[in-house]
């Protein structure tokens, strides 16, 4: 029936005079893989320490299965949590810093041997289980670590950060492998990060975290193309930001942004004159060459020169210097038309492609 | 022309600094441990004569000391003695130093530094010191007495004092040591245990302990020793009947001018202690230490 696992409500915590988490609520369903995606020192990662019990909250409530866990301190919870710095008992074998919540669990010897063989083979550890930590690679340790969250079956998984200290290639593997454990488990994954392409590659809802807050929450899908504050156009995705005071002009609305119009989709209460910020995700943005007749629904135009390209493999990002004076970066299959440094070409978008919010009162 | 440290890496070569800088210390070995440790077993197969040393090679002296009762009683008096300071030590010293590396702050090394803080004084003046505080005429006592109570008694010239004033001079030694220790352990450690399920004295006993189990036989070994060997504390709180084998061992290069009993003695001392030692360090097991050589 009702398949909540975390339920958090109105969960405050201050330091000194820093309100870490401010009035979140949360609820978490059982196969959710559930991001929590914010800037270094948004609060995330105090959140997750009091849903581990490591924090207990100035005010508000934290419910496990529908129990009041709150008080309860960590050894109680019955979750797992992996980190960012991996944290393996360094004077443990491998096989006993996975078995070690089983055995404070008081777990029977065959249990324990049975639940050992399954987690190193779901992480592919096998044949490791005698190594020390120190004789494992980074990528190793990180999975050990995730074993021994996984091992005793908690109620749900927290994760601080876990790859932010593997390489890039190792990374990119990692992150197909924890969302396989996360659907062959069928337990939620609370998954902290500040890296918005580990959040968009694995979860099914993100949670971006600012000043302690939600600014939203939402389907991954919804939170990049329909971002619902500021703050978060500015943080998913790769944007350009055009800024200047709202005019109306036909009926339309505009930003005149460095003395240019770009027309943009009204934001709610905001007047004329005040001043607007207005986002569009670089892939939303397309070169047309002079003269040539750009996609459908080119809203805007605006003239300028290609000053650089970075190739990124199947796509490129071409950096425009515009007749205005600033700067857009426009991603594009790397293939279009055959542009070099120094052509003149114009950048244009629709006004769906963006999102346009009240500046931040300075 | 300038001498930089390049001019001297060519002329000396990899081999040359390597002998130049071990050289200091092997000369401190040779000269300060090897030397006297060597001079006292060979005067133990000595003899002494009217404050002289003769060498006369014979083992007289090892046969006094393993058959007549006495030096066995005050050997045995001296090794429980250590015993039971050194664990007395370890459990006063664990919260303390836990406390100063968990809590301590930016005032950790004040802290430390104060629980040395009596070895500024010297021994004499620190021995005396304690005597004033638990002696028939001291504060404890004295304070008692002025409320119409008992004294206590077993404070009083009594070997437990010699204990407490033994335990009193040699805790900063095991303080500092668990501290040192506790200092490169990772207490999030025990935030992973706890989440595992681990209540605190569990996380404690499985993780913390193991941990820091090398720094605490430097502890232990650090006041076993010299508290096996102490000679002035008895002698100032333990009263008649308290003589240990350390002050027995003193009075040969002393009142008595047996130095080659002595030496004897000495070297017993030497063979007892390096026994413990040992018998400790089999306790450790490196990997299993968290000792990786590593930061981590």
């Amino acid at each position: 029936m009702s398949e909540l696992v975390l339920e958090l409500q109105n969960v405050t915590k201050r330091f000194g005079t820093v309100t870490a988490v401010d009035r979140i609520s949360l609820a978490v369903t059982r196969r959710e893989f559930f991001a929590l995606l914010g800037p270094s020192g948004s609060g995330k990662t105090t959140m997750l320490r009091i849903i581990a019990g490591l924090e207990v909250p100035d005010e508000g409530k934290v419910l496990i299965n529908g129990r009041d866990v709150t008080a309860l301190p960590p050894y109680a919870r019955g979750v797992g949590m992996v980190f960012q710095n991996f944290l393996l008992f360094p004077h443990k074998t491998v096989a006993e810093n996975v078995i070690f919540p089983l055995r404070m669990q008081g777990a029977s010897k065959a249990d324990q041997a049975e639940r050992l063989k399954w987690a190193l083979e779901l992480l592919r550890l096998d044949g490791l289980g005698d190594r020390y930590p120190h004789q494992l690679s980074g990528g190793q340790q990180q999975r050990v670590a995730l074993a021994r969250g996984l091992i005793s079956r908690p109620a749900l998984l927290l994760l601080d950060e876990p790859l932010a200290n593997l390489d890039r290639e190792l990374r990119k593997e990692m992150e197909v492998e924890v969302r396989r454990y996360q659907v062959e488990l069928g337990i939620p994954f609370i998954y902290v990060t500040h890296n918005q392409e580990e959040a968009l590659t694995m979860s099914d809802r993100i949670a971006v975290m600012n000043h302690g807050r939600f600014e939203q929450v939402a389907p991954k899908l919804e939170v990049y193309t329909h971002p619902e504050t500021r703050f978060v156009a500015g943080f998913v995705g790769h944007s350009n930001r055009m800024s200047g005071p709202l005019v109306s002009a036909g009926g339309n609305a505009h930003v005149s942004w460095n003395g240019t119009p770009i027309q943009v989709r009204r934001p709610d209460g905001v007047a004329d004159g005040a001043e607007v910020d207005c986002f569009v995700k670089c892939e939303k943005m397309h070169l047309a060459r002079p003269g040539e007749a750009g996609p459908a629904e080119a809203h805007n135009r605006i003239a300028g020169i290609l000053r650089d390209i970075i190739f990124k493999g199947s796509t490129a990002d071409y950096l425009i210097a515009l007749d205005n004076g600033a700067e857009l970066m426009v991603s594009e299959t790397s293939e279009i038309m055959s542009l070099e440094r120094g052509q003149r070409v114009d950048v244009v978008w629709p006004v769906s492609g963006s999102a346009s919010f009240a500046a931040k009162k300075a | 022309m300038a001498y930089g440290p390049s001019t001297l890496r060519r002329r000396l070569g990899p081999e040359g600094r390597f002998l130049l800088m071990a050289v200091p210390g092997a000369l401190f070995i040779v000269v300060f441990l090897l030397g006297p440790i060597v001079s006292i077993i060979v005067f133990s197969f000595w003899r002494t004569e009217v404050f002289n040393l003769i060498p006369d090679w014979n083992i007289d002296n090892y046969v006094i000391l393993f058959t007549e009762s006495t030096y066995i009683e005050f050997l045995k008096r001296s090794f429980v003695t250590a015993v039971l300071v050194s664990l007395a030590c370890l459990i006063y010293s664990w919260p303390v130093a836990y406390f100063i590396a968990k809590h301590g702050d930016r005032y950790r090394l004040l802290l430390v530094l104060a629980l040395a803080a009596p070895f500024f004084t010297g021994i004499i003046l620190r021995i005396a010191g304690i005597q004033g505080v638990m002696g028939p005429v001291g504060i404890v006592n004295l304070a008692l007495m002025n409320f119409g109570m008992q004294p206590i008694e077993f404070i009083m010239y009594t070997q437990t004092a010699t204990g407490i004033g033994i335990a009193y001079l040699f805790v900063p030694f095991m303080v500092t040591a668990i501290y040192l220790s506790l200092l490169n352990f990772d207490f999030e450690l025990l935030e992973v245990a706890k989440i595992n399920g681990a209540r605190p004295w569990r996380a404690f006993i499985e993780i913390t302990w193991p941990l820091n189990w090398i720094g605490t036989v430097i502890g232990l070994v650090l006041v076993f020793v010299p508290s096996m060997a102490e000679s002035i504390t008895p002698r100032f709180l333990g009263g008649p009947n308290a003589a240990s084998f350390g002050s027995v061992l003193s009075l040969q290069f002393g009142e008595t001018g047996t130095w080659a009993l002595g030496s004897a003695m000495g070297v017993v001392l030497f063979a007892v202690s390096s026994i413990v030692i040992f018998a400790m360090w089999r306790t450790v097991n490196l990997q299993r230490s968290g000792f990786t050589g590593k930061g981590s």
